[in-house]
């Protein structure tokens, strides 16, 4: 079989320079160093990121969680001030503290469907492009069909019956049901080009086994993808939680993020005028979505370097 | 367009459907809990016991909606009833049939976000197609760094900043609902700008949302024509920089956009139900959240439903409409 040259394909672009062949962690910490340096964008994304997961995670040690609780502080309702530093909702909870209650949990519905719905894209995409045949195009259409159906709307369908709510991890789980078809296509494209590609040649001619192939040959190559894929599903996830939490279908007994928009919503905020209300999640939504977003940006450009534009 | 190209996409179009409906069912008829009995046992606990056997109350629900039949035969019946354009009777305003009153509310959704997307197409993928072009002034990169911040952040919260300050604030525009209460609309001016009115800040939330989603579309896909041959040839020939990118570049570009509106529609779809919720805006979300604070079990299904069959539908028609305008995929065949 002829191999045409595959110029188009794009190849992972490692962080190997000269001086990565020096050992220690001196030299790995340059590795590091010069990785992100050259990838602007992930590492951007990435620092925003870690303000809102740092915000989650250390801010228990700084505020008491117990000023969350209803009627904490009366009379409720009050601004920003010395004591509330982003005031009190109409049930005196502390906001402050109440958001840093709430982030954790968001942050964990989105990893966990962002998990597994890479994981089952993957395997779909990995199936469909290395089997190809008719395998491939039931895959593959079934994979189009389930990205023109909102998901949104059935997850809601879905809660709506479930009587005592959905818990954090049974909300993971249907939401990964709903976001698994971007890292499917990724994977099965690439795959597809891949699967014809010298090295895989030469380890099946060698007399490799199709696992072997599988995770030393063709794995190590699409990591850069699966991680933008990962990325990508991650926001889709919280999305799709935070939609659901604001029309009051999450969980019921957790705060999450989109769990304190549901409740500005039910008691008025807006039209009340408690802008600290629902204007502290969003400037915490702004930055988690957008670091997201452009660390996947990041991440789409260094797997496939061909999108890396002027600047 | 050949026949089988038409005959591929209505059969992926029903395949949509049917995949959606199915979806549907199983998904409320395998889930643990009977909501019948959970709306029953509700009522009975707000209105006290009437007398009634609770139990007689609920197999007479069943039978009404067909809940006593076997599982096989309950998804012939649904399946038969949506054909038919039947999404049975609301459970909390009973007599009330849930088709009448997504009918009533369509309209508006549909009006929304016809004009939200032509917007949001034409104003985003010029933007795109500028930050991605060599030789536009560089100020405009500016706007790269915004556009990803609005792709990235859900419509509804651009919604709710909106709301307040136009809304509350400023009092520039009504914050809420599709005309002012006790208003009658008809064909005249005045109802004319009650909806204008009412519908800038729904939709300007929307569009801000999915400008940025159609810039970075079309930025990367610029980004991939700019390196294509016949750019270069345009360029080596000394073409005016105008002509190269309307017709070179740009006309290239637009028509793979439209299909990435295939992809993007289901997450509009999605995105707009919340900002109706939002503005109490009388479309298909307002409809779903009253739904789902009375727990109108068969008026979230038949939301759900109609939101699915339109976004297919859609879908269709512009597969349809797709190989008239781009020459290059009329005859193409698998």
């Amino acid at each position: 079989m002829q191999q045409t040259p595959q110029i188009d394909a794009p190849v992972p672009q490692q962080a190997e320079t000269s001086s990565a062949r020096a050992r220690g962690i001196g030299a790995f910490a340059l590795r590091f160093y010069r990785f992100f340096r050259h990838n602007l964008k992930i590492t951007i994304g990435l620092s925003m990121v870690m303000v809102v997961v740092l915000f989650g995670f250390a801010g228990p040690l700084f505020v008491d969680l117990e000023r969350a609780n209803v009627g904490s502080f009366i009379p409720p309702g009050k601004p920003p001030s010395a004591e509330n530093w982003l005031g009190t909702d109409a049930n005196g909870r502390d906001m402050l503290a109440w958001l840093i209650d709430a982030t954790p949990d968001s942050l964990r519905v989105g990893v966990m469907a962002g998990v597994l719905g890479v994981a089952f894209g993957a395997f779909v995409g990995f199936v469909a492009g290395y089997y190809g045949g008719w395998i491939d195009s039931i895959l593959r259409n079934f994979t189009d069909i389930m990205l023109a159906i909102p998901g949104l709307l059935v997850l809601i369908v879905l809660a709506s019956v479930l009587e005592q709510g959905l818990t954090l991890e049974t909300m993971a789980l249907v939401i990964a049901a709903f976001g698994w078809m971007g890292a499917a296509r990724i994977i099965r494209a690439q795959v597809l080009s891949m699967r014809e590609r010298m090295y895989v040649e030469i380890a099946r001619m060698s007399g490799e086994r199709g696992l072997y192939i599988v995770f030393f040959e063709l794995l190590p190559n699409l990591m850069p993808f699966l991680l933008a894929a990962f990325v990508a599903t991650l926001i889709s996830s919280i999305l799709n939680a935070v939609g659901l939490e604001f029309l009051g279908l999450g969980p019921v007994d957790i705060s999450t993020l989109g769990n304190i928009l549901y409740w500005q919503n039910f008691y008025n905020a807006v039209v009340r005028g408690m802008w600290w209300w629902w204007g502290s999640p969003i400037v915490i939504f702004v930055i988690l979505f957008s670091g997201l977003f452009i660390a996947s940006i990041g991440l789409d450009e260094w797997a496939n370097p061909r999108l890396r534009s002027r600047g | 367009m050949s026949l089988a190209y038409i005959i591929r996409r209505i059969s992926l179009f029903v395949a949509m459907v049917w995949v959606g409906v199915t979806l549907v069912f199983l998904l409320t008829r395998l889930a643990p809990g009977d909501p019948i009995e959970a709306k029953a046992l509700a009522q009975e606990a707000v209105a006290g016991n009437t007398g009634g056997d609770i139990n007689a109350i609920v197999d007479a629900y069943r039978r009404k909606f067909n809940l006593d039949q076997p599982i096989h035969i309950q998804y012939l019946t649904y399946i038969g009833n949506i054909l038919r354009g039947d999404f049975g009777y609301s459970l909390t305003n009973y007599p009330a049939r849930v088709i009448d009153k997504i009918n009533a509310a369509m309209p508006w959704s549909i009006g929304l976000i016809g004009v939200t997307t032509v917007i949001s197409v034409v104003f985003g993928s010029l933007v795109g197609a500028l930050i991605a072009w060599r030789k536009s002034y560089m100020s405009i990169n500016i706007f790269l760094p915004v556009l990803m911040v609005t792709a990235a952040v859900p419509f509804f919260l651009f919604g709710l900043v909106l709301q307040f300050a136009f809304g509350t604030w400023l009092q520039w525009l009504p914050p809420a609902f599709g005309k002012d209460p006790g208003f009658i609309l008809g064909f005249n001016i005045e109802s004319a700008w009650q909806i204008i009115k009412h519908g800038i800040l729904p939709a300007t939330a929307i569009v801000i949302g999915s400008t940025g989603f159609w810039g970075l579309g079309m930025r990367a896909m610029m980004i991939t024509t700019a390196g294509e041959d016949f750019m270069v040839l345009g360029d080596a020939k000394g073409l005016k920089e105008r002509r190269l990118f309307l017709g070179y570049a740009l006309r290239n570009v637009l028509l793979p956009q439209l299909t990435a509106l295939a992809i993007a529609l289901a997450f509009v779809a999605s995105g707009q139900v919340l900002v109706e919720v939002v503005f109490n805006y009388p479309g298909l979300g307002l409809l779903l959240r009253q739904a789902i604070g009375e727990s109108d079990y068969f008026m979230i299904q038949g939301v759900a439903l109609t939101v699915i069959i339109a976004v297919a539908f859609a879908l269709l028609i512009m597969d349809l409409i797709y190989p008239l305008i781009d020459p290059r995929i009329s005859y193409k065949r698998k």
